[in-house]
């Protein structure tokens, strides 16, 4: 979940009522923005992956004002042509091509806006943009502007700019070798041949998106008119974000202005902000939630979420703003609807229904595993799933492990196939203590499977280690014999020949016929790579596996 | 007091030396095996007979580099012994004469400057002090075999990478007074029977026999039982606490297709959960199957047009994408494969187990934690029979005073929520995540009553409920504390 600073100055300005810290740390986790502290100067909150239109101090503060009743239904945005225009060359269709932009009038910036403005920018970039990929913002000063805007792709050195940042004109290839920010985003433009630019009619370069701007363009707090472009691979997404950026302006008393975007398949106006129109049900909704609603009171309760709401008999009909990306079915209004009511008025309700209860077998023969090593003295042990082939090699366990692709170090690269490695290396740790040590573990291992549908299978294995002066074969599979025995694995022993033990002093647990473990003194050569430096017995056993 | 063999021969060994000797050394002239010698030092110890001095040494080699630098002499030095000799030189000038590479002339300038052992004037770098009190001695002793250094030393030859440091847990002991006494007294009251056999019993001769008494502050002697483990036993408690409430366990593999682990669960293939960096894919193998062909199809058609009356994610869905081997980041696909197997409902199922995701590793973050979650479907399920769950869930399994709900996101649940809970002095604690399932997930899983998936962090209550701060001891494996753990009921 993305984390942001409001300043609160801005947010209690733009809330417009008076409200106390403590009630404002009771009431944002309500509306999706999960408290996390405030100073004198910044409100820091969580917000849910699902709003991005609440990554600025002016989304939140229009939800508030929302669920308090203070200003209630559709934000107002009034919206006129600019009449300018955008041209969209089809040289963008297979890098980058989607444009929609608009062109805000009369800002006035104060103190920090502009830094708040570069936060909301780029938590929309890493969330709704999947880091710039699908979509990403470009915000102009248009003064020193001349439109028609032409948006083409065009090579890699063809055209040069003073980019945000510098001071020495670059073209677009070194761009993104050497500036912080093509580096950065090199990515996003990976497979294409040519690079897509934004110029004015006298080709002043805007941005090189999703790159970077031109220093021609940088906002200033002295900036009043804005163009905002935005762009990216897919329209619905870009559409989404130039209506989060519009209603912020909107909602700070800036006039916005509609851009008409030409490409091949015709003009379009942007932003598109007609409102999307779904209809839910209110004897559905109050079914999912457990409380009655008339259509009255869930309209009621919609428009507290600043969605527009009018009852057609059992149903709502709800216009849902553009800057919101989360609707998909009418269960995304019931939980505006439990939204708008307040999760914190809802009385829990017992459970309603009776259902036996169980651990499964599973559990059963695990913990029974467990119950007869704890009775023959040894202590158990948990270790990770996780481990590593240079560990596993030590115990001369390292053949078929299921590797790791996207490790996060050496030492967690491959899931344990066996328990016995991780055993040896809790030993290896031990050293300093008593001895006898007795240890063992029942648990999960990893092997390859070719049948199974993931590949894999999931094992239970057990393996118990006996370290001490007089660790011997006898001891290790006496005791294997034992409890693989009341498991219902009755085994016979044969010899083996194995590297992990030592020769002669080794076997394999056969049960039915099928070798399900092994038992034996560790080779003192093991021993001498995992610095122990008692002897070792240990059997190690399938017990069964995990099926779904 | 009466003494076995090996602890005789281990006292009278030690007492025949000064002051700590190392256990590796000791077994050597006491004759006894190593492993041996730790089986009785304990007991020993308990007795107050020896004492034991245990540390961990951290012992340095050499790299390639320091090596290197323990011939040429370090960087800064060669730069300081050429800018002493020339008086005063450009930096240029004072680099070459050294017969410094490129790559040492930042090094030498950085330490050269930070010990003030040359200073610049004018342009021109000129000495300032003669170079010594450096990394240089410490090298050259380093390459000699020595491997015990200051820790001031030692911090700058590490962090410098021009030695690496191994630790060595060691064990010492010395003699007691006692030690010494139980030792020269050993075999004096030969008269008094310290051991009743069972000829004495056949004969009737211990009528007769004076037996020796022992001592009862020193009896005691360290025992070693089997113990269950720590977090595996609280582990099972939360089963049973599950059980009790009516669920049933069931179980999923550690690897995962993405499509049981994400697509069945209608999550997008470009959502943010699925970035490479928060999921683990296998090496190799690293594609797998999904048997049931028309659920791929129901799925695929959830995503890319919607379906159960949604709009859909409206993307090419991928099926290669859905086909990739991960370790499980989530129990959810073991609910999701459950139901798609078609339930006898109403059901109420739980599953506890590893899931994996990528993340930084600490005292409070790692790459593999345990989930404990579950489903309820039932025919008139509603959100606030939900919120029933979870607060019996906190009351009953957190031992919460009270539990409160705020919305929260999960791509497969709608309405979704998220629960606190007032646990004793730790007060409001975030416990879990919960929501109602929704309906392009059921549908395609073949699902037509309303079901209920709840998480619960288990590490977290395991943490408090064994009064643990450092995650990593969950899964401690050092014996000592494990054989200390007694269990929390």
């Amino acid at each position: 979940m993305p984390s942001i600073a409001l300043r609160k100055k801005l947010f209690l300005k733009l809330y417009g009522r008076k409200v106390s810290d403590e009630k404002l740390a009771e009431l944002l986790p309500l509306i999706k923005c999960g408290f996390d502290g405030m100073t004198e100067d910044e409100i820091k909150v969580e917000v849910t992956g699902d709003r991005p239109d609440l990554l600025s101090s002016e989304g939140v503060a229009r939800a508030l004002k929302g669920f308090t009743g203070v200003e209630q239904g559709l934000a107002k945005m009034a919206i006129t042509p600019s009449g300018m225009e955008f041209n969209v060359d089809k040289s963008v269709a297979s890098v980058r091509p989607v444009l929609v932009a608009a062109q805000v009038q009369g800002v006035n910036f104060e103190e920090d806006d502009i830094v708040e403005l570069m936060q909301l920018q780029e938590k929309l970039h890493v969330t709704m943009g999947r880091k710039r990929r699908k979509m990403a913002v470009g915000v102009h000063d248009a003064s020193q502007l001349k439109p028609p805007f032409y948006y083409k792709a065009v090579s890699p050195k063809e055209i040069s700019f003073v980019p945000l940042g510098k001071e020495t004109r670059m073209d677009l290839k070194e761009i993104l070798a050497r500036h912080e920010k093509g580096i950065d985003y090199a990515f996003t433009l990976a497979h294409a041949s040519a690079y897509p630019v934004i110029v004015d009619s006298q080709d002043q370069v805007l941005s090189f998106p999703p790159i970077i701007n031109g220093v021609l363009t940088q906002v200033t707090d002295r900036t009043t008119d804005l163009l905002l472009e935005i762009t990216g691979t897919d329209f619905e997404t870009c559409n989404t974000a130039l209506n989060i950026l519009c209603q912020n302006f909107a909602d700070r008393g800036a006039r916005i202005k509609l851009v008409a975007i030409r490409g091949s398949n015709g003009t379009k106006t942007t932003p598109e902000t007609k409102p999307t129109i779904m209809h839910v049900s209110t004897t559905e909704a109050s079914k999912a939630l457990g409380v009655k609603f008339s259509p009255n009171e869930a309209a009621e309760c919609l428009l507290r979420q600043r969605i527009g709401a009018i009852p057609e008999g059992d149903y709502v009909a709800c216009e849902i703003p553009r800057y919101r990306t989360d609707f998909l079915h009418p269960v995304d209004l019931v939980e505006e609807i439990a939204l708008g009511y307040g999760y914190n008025k809802f009385q829990p309700k017992p459970p309603s229904i009776y259902t036996k209860g169980e651990t499964s077998s599973l559990t059963r023969k695990i913990n029974y595993a467990a119950e007869l090593l704890i009775g023959a003295g040894y202590v158990e042990a948990s270790t990770y799933i996780f481990t590593n082939v240079v560990k596993a090699a030590k115990a001369r366990d390292a053949t078929d492990l299921v590797r790791i692709k996207n490790p996060v170090n050496s030492e967690y690269d491959c899931l344990r196939k066996t328990l016995l490695p991780n055993l040896l290396e809790m030993l290896s740790k031990n050293t300093h203590y008593a001895y006898p040590q007795k240890i063992f573990e029942v648990g999960e291992t990893v092997s390859k499977d070719d049948k199974a549908d993931v590949k894999t299978v999931t094992e239970i294995r057990v393996c118990a280690l006996s370290a001490h002066a007089n660790a011997s074969l006898s001891e290790s599979a006496s005791l294997a014999c034992e409890v693989l025995d009341k498991l219902g694995l009755h085994c016979e022993l044969s010899a083996l020949a194995s590297e992990k033990y030592l020769k002669g002093r080794v076997a394999k647990l056969i049960h039915n016929g099928k070798i399900i473990g092994d038992v034996g003194e560790i080779h003192p050569a093991v021993l001498a790579e995992f610095g122990i430096l008692v002897p070792v017995a240990a059997f190690e056993a399938r017990i069964t596996k995990v099926t779904y | 007091m009466e003494l076995t063999v090996i602890e005789s021969r281990v006292l009278r060994a030690l007492k025949s030396r000064k002051g700590f000797v190392l256990a590796p050394e000791l077994a050597d002239s006491a004759k006894v095996d190593y492993g041996a010698l730790m089986s009785v030092c304990a007991g020993l110890e308990q007795r107050d007979l020896v004492k034991a001095k245990r540390s961990e040494l951290l012992l340095l080699e050499p790299t390639a580099e320091g090596r290197t630098y323990a011939k040429t002499g370090s960087p800064e030095k060669r730069l300081a012994d050429a800018v002493a000799e020339a008086k005063a030189v450009s930096l240029e000038d004072a680099f070459e004469k050294a017969g410094l590479s490129p790559a040492e002339r930042p090094i030498a300038l950085k330490w050269a400057k930070q010990r003030k052992w040359i200073e610049f004037a004018t342009g021109n770098v000129s000495a300032n002090k003669h170079a010594d009190g450096g990394v240089d001695e410490a090298l050259k002793l380093l390459a000699k075999g020595k491997t015990d250094f200051s820790k001031e030393v030692a911090d700058e030859l590490v962090s410098r990478r021009l030695a690496v440091a191994k630790s060595e847990k060691s064990v010492e002991l010395m003699i007691t007074e006692a030690g010494s006494q139980a030792v020269s007294i050993e075999g004096q009251s030969e008269n008094e029977v310290t051991r009743l056999t069972s000829e004495m019993l056949k004969t009737g001769s211990w009528k007769k026999a004076a037996f020796k008494e022992y001592d009862v502050s020193t009896v005691l002697a360290p025992v070693s039982i089997g113990l269950r483990q720590h977090y595996k036993r609280l582990l099972h408690q939360v089963k049973e606490e599950l059980v009790g409430l009516g669920f049933k366990e069931v179980h999923g593999p550690l690897v995962e297709t993405e499509f049981w682990n994400m697509d069945a669960l209608f999550m997008a293939q470009d959502h943010p959960a699925r970035e490479i960096h928060d999921a683990f894919q296998l090496e190799e193998p690293c594609k797998g199957t999904v048997n049931d062909k028309a659920l791929l199809a129901r799925v695929k058609k959830a995503h890319e047009e919607g379906i159960a009356g949604s709009i859909g994610w409206r993307y090419e869905w991928n099926s290669d994408t859905a086909h990739r081997l991960v370790c499980r980041s989530q129990n959810t696909g073991v609910s999701a494969r459950n139901l798609a197997k078609g339930l006898e409902t109403p059901a109420r199922l739980f599953s506890i187990g590893k899931v994996f995701r990528p993340d930084v590793i600490d005292w409070k973050h790692f790459i593999e934690f345990t989930q404990c979650e579950g489903i309820v479907a039932d025919e008139n399920m509603n959100f606030r029979e939900l919120l029933g769950y979870l607060k019996s869930f906190a009351i009953e399994i957190f031992g919460a005073d009270d539990a409160r709900f705020y919305p929260t996101y999960f791509p497969f649940t709608e309405p979704s929520v998220e629960m606190y809970a007032k646990i004793g002095e730790r007060g409001w604690v975030e416990v879990g995540g919960a929501g109602v399932f929704r309906p392009e997930m059921l549908e395609a899983l073949g699902v037509n009553i309303p079901v209920i998936a709840w998480g619960l962090g288990i590490d977290r209550l395991a943490m408090i409920r064994l009064g643990l701060d450092d995650m990593r001891d969950l899964n401690s494996s050092d014996l000592e504390f494990l054989k200390k753990r007694a269990a929390v009921l």
